[in-house]
């Protein structure tokens, strides 16, 4: 492993968590710490316990915390509601956002926002529609980045933003989150399986996770996902740049 | 100041604040048309205690308004009112039915009937706000007349303790009529009932409910359309459960007499899921603000 030379502030810091969903225990100790306005990226193969990080640090109440501790800028939001980690800065872009009927985005986005709306993409359109009925993958994910950035939050959790986008897609929404990310210098967990989106994000860090466990942590994701591509996740658990 | 008003009635209680009408709409007390007019007399079968007469004669400017306060405790209201409204005109009636205070345990009976002649249109909204421990029992008929039209809007923006609603419609061919009844119990026991005879070939009638129920209500809801001429008749109930101790009952019925007629129904009672809950609560929103948020939008902007 390579240390981080620079020193930055920690936004998110996650020590030792365990997490358990209906008494099984997904997560089995994971540590990861993200600098302010870093963008960090998550690989894994299915169910490794990726998704389960992501709602385990959004507070989602049916993901459990047995073990450990999250913190956001040093404040402990282990115990807290998912509404108080939002309120707190945390944000999370979900994988699959549920249909809500009745409830137009637009709507949501006048509840919610902390600002108003962004112009940095055109997502106006979709105000009116009740909120992820009848959306297209990408209107879905365009909704999803939509609220989270209207939250103004400290750090973002990206799950699977790239899941079901063509290239141009995954290329257009991931230069736009870039983009609002550098100008809130916000922070990034980014989970994906599939390493095109890395081009256009060029994170800082790349962790992999395997069986609920971060093995591998590596500034050079380059590397980190030529493996992968190459070799399969097997071979991050032998690879030189592995993390102690 | 001009009056953004062509009649208004204003009860509080027993005493009338306000009544008057512009030229062409004739505003009385129930008791004294009651005596004034024979027809009035067989339309209303028994001697009213208290409430309005309209005739909408000559087509008004603008909306006509009714509003009736429950202002003391235990006060019990006795309404009976009577709208006519004459062939061809268009109107549009706000009723506005409420409690000053959340405490009075008042009593709120009111029996309506509202006929609408020849042509004529009628865009009738009602907004009903009562207090925890009221009582209240509207009990309203709707005769449309040939090629009449009835737009019914119904809002329970704050429930009694006890609602019980019965709204019944006879439609002569060609009318329309489309009820919207909208409630949220809280708290409270409703029962809603309403039927929508389609006498005449080519009546059209729709009841769309939406009704939720929550913190231990129970909801009944009976809704009926009976097509004695050819026409269409369609239900669409819709229900929200909030919480493990409310119930909802719907009760959708249509009765075809007519072999040319249309007739459907569709009823549904959902609930928040968990998923839906917690994406909205990782958005900032408490449980009760994610609650209201849904329920609003189910309920809708009708009014």
């Amino acid at each position: 492993m390579q240390n981080h030379a620079k020193k930055v502030n920690t936004t998110l810091s996650i020590k030792d968590l365990h997490v358990s969903v209906d008494d099984k225990e997904v997560l089995r100790g994971v540590d990861l710490d993200i600098g302010k306005g870093e963008v960090h990226a998550l690989l894994g193969p299915n169910a490794s316990g990726k998704s389960t990080l992501a709602y385990a640090i959004m507070g989602i109440p049916e993901y459990k915390v047995t073990k450990g501790r999250i913190y956001l800028n040093k404040k402990d939001l282990t115990k807290l509601p998912p509404e108080g980690r939002a309120k707190t800065g945390i944000a999370l872009a979900f994988q699959n956002p549920p249909v809500v009927k009745n409830v137009k985005l637009g709507d949501l986005l006048n509840r919610i926002s902390n600002t108003g709306l962004d112009d940095g993409i055109s997502g106006e359109h979709l105000l009116k529609r009740e909120l992820n009925k009848g959306l297209s993958g990408g209107e879905k994910k365009l909704s999803e980045l939509m609220q989270v950035f209207s939250l103004k939050p400290k750090l973002i959790i990206f799950d699977e933003l790239d899941s079901g986008l063509d290239i141009e897609k995954v290329k257009t929404l991931t230069s736009y989150s870039k983009q609002m990310l550098n100008k809130e210098n916000a922070s990034a967990l980014v989970i994906t399986h599939n390493g095109e989106i890395l081009r256009f994000l060029k994170p800082e860090k790349i962790h992999v996770m395997i069986n609920g466990k971060i093995i591998c942590t590596s500034d050079d994701w380059k590397t980190v996902w030529r493996t992968i591509k190459r070799y399969g996740y097997e071979k991050c658990k032998k690879c030189r740049v592995r993390s102690s | 100041m001009k009056n953004a008003k062509s009649a208004e009635y204003d009860l509080v209680d027993h005493e009338l604040k306000k009544a008057f009408a512009d030229v062409g709409i004739e505003l009385l007390k129930i008791e004294e048309a009651f005596g004034r007019y024979a027809w009035v007399r067989k339309e209303i079968k028994k001697r009213p205690k208290e409430g309005y007469f309209l005739w909408v004669k000559k087509q008004p400017k603008m909306p006509i308004s009714s509003c009736v306060t429950a202002a003391t405790k235990k006060v019990s209201q006795q309404m009976t009112n009577l709208l006519v409204v004459e062939e061809g005109l268009k109107v549009t009636m706000l009723s506005a039915c409420s409690a000053l205070a959340k405490n009075l345990c008042a009593r709120h009976y009111a029996t309506g009937k509202i006929i609408v002649k020849r042509g004529a249109k009628l865009d009738y909204k009602s907004i009903h706000s009562w207090g925890r421990d009221d009582f209240v029992e509207p009990d309203y008929e709707f005769y449309l007349k040939k090629d009449a039209k009835l737009d019914y809007y119904y809002k329970s923006t704050s429930p009694p303790k006890r609602l019980n609603m019965k709204t019944t419609v006879y439609g002569d061919k060609g009318s329309s009529a489309n009820l919207n009844i909208i409630a949220n119990a809280i708290n409270s026991k409703l029962e809603t009932s309403d039927v929508i005879h389609l006498k005449g070939d080519d009546a059209t009638g729709i009841v769309r409910l939406r009704l939720v129920a929550n913190k231990s209500s129970n909801v009944i809801a009976h809704s009926k359309v009976v097509a004695e001429g050819a026409g269409k008749g369609h239900l669409d109930c819709q229900g929200m459960l909030i919480d493990k101790d409310s119930s909802i009952t719907f009760i959708p019925e249509i009765v075809d007499k007519n072999k040319d007629a249309v007739m459907s129904h569709e009823a549904s009672i959902g609930r928040i899921s968990e998923y839906e809950m917690n994406y909205l609560r990782s958005r900032g929103l408490t449980e009760k603000e994610v609650i209201n948020l849904i329920v609003n939008g189910f309920l809708g902007d009708s009014l």
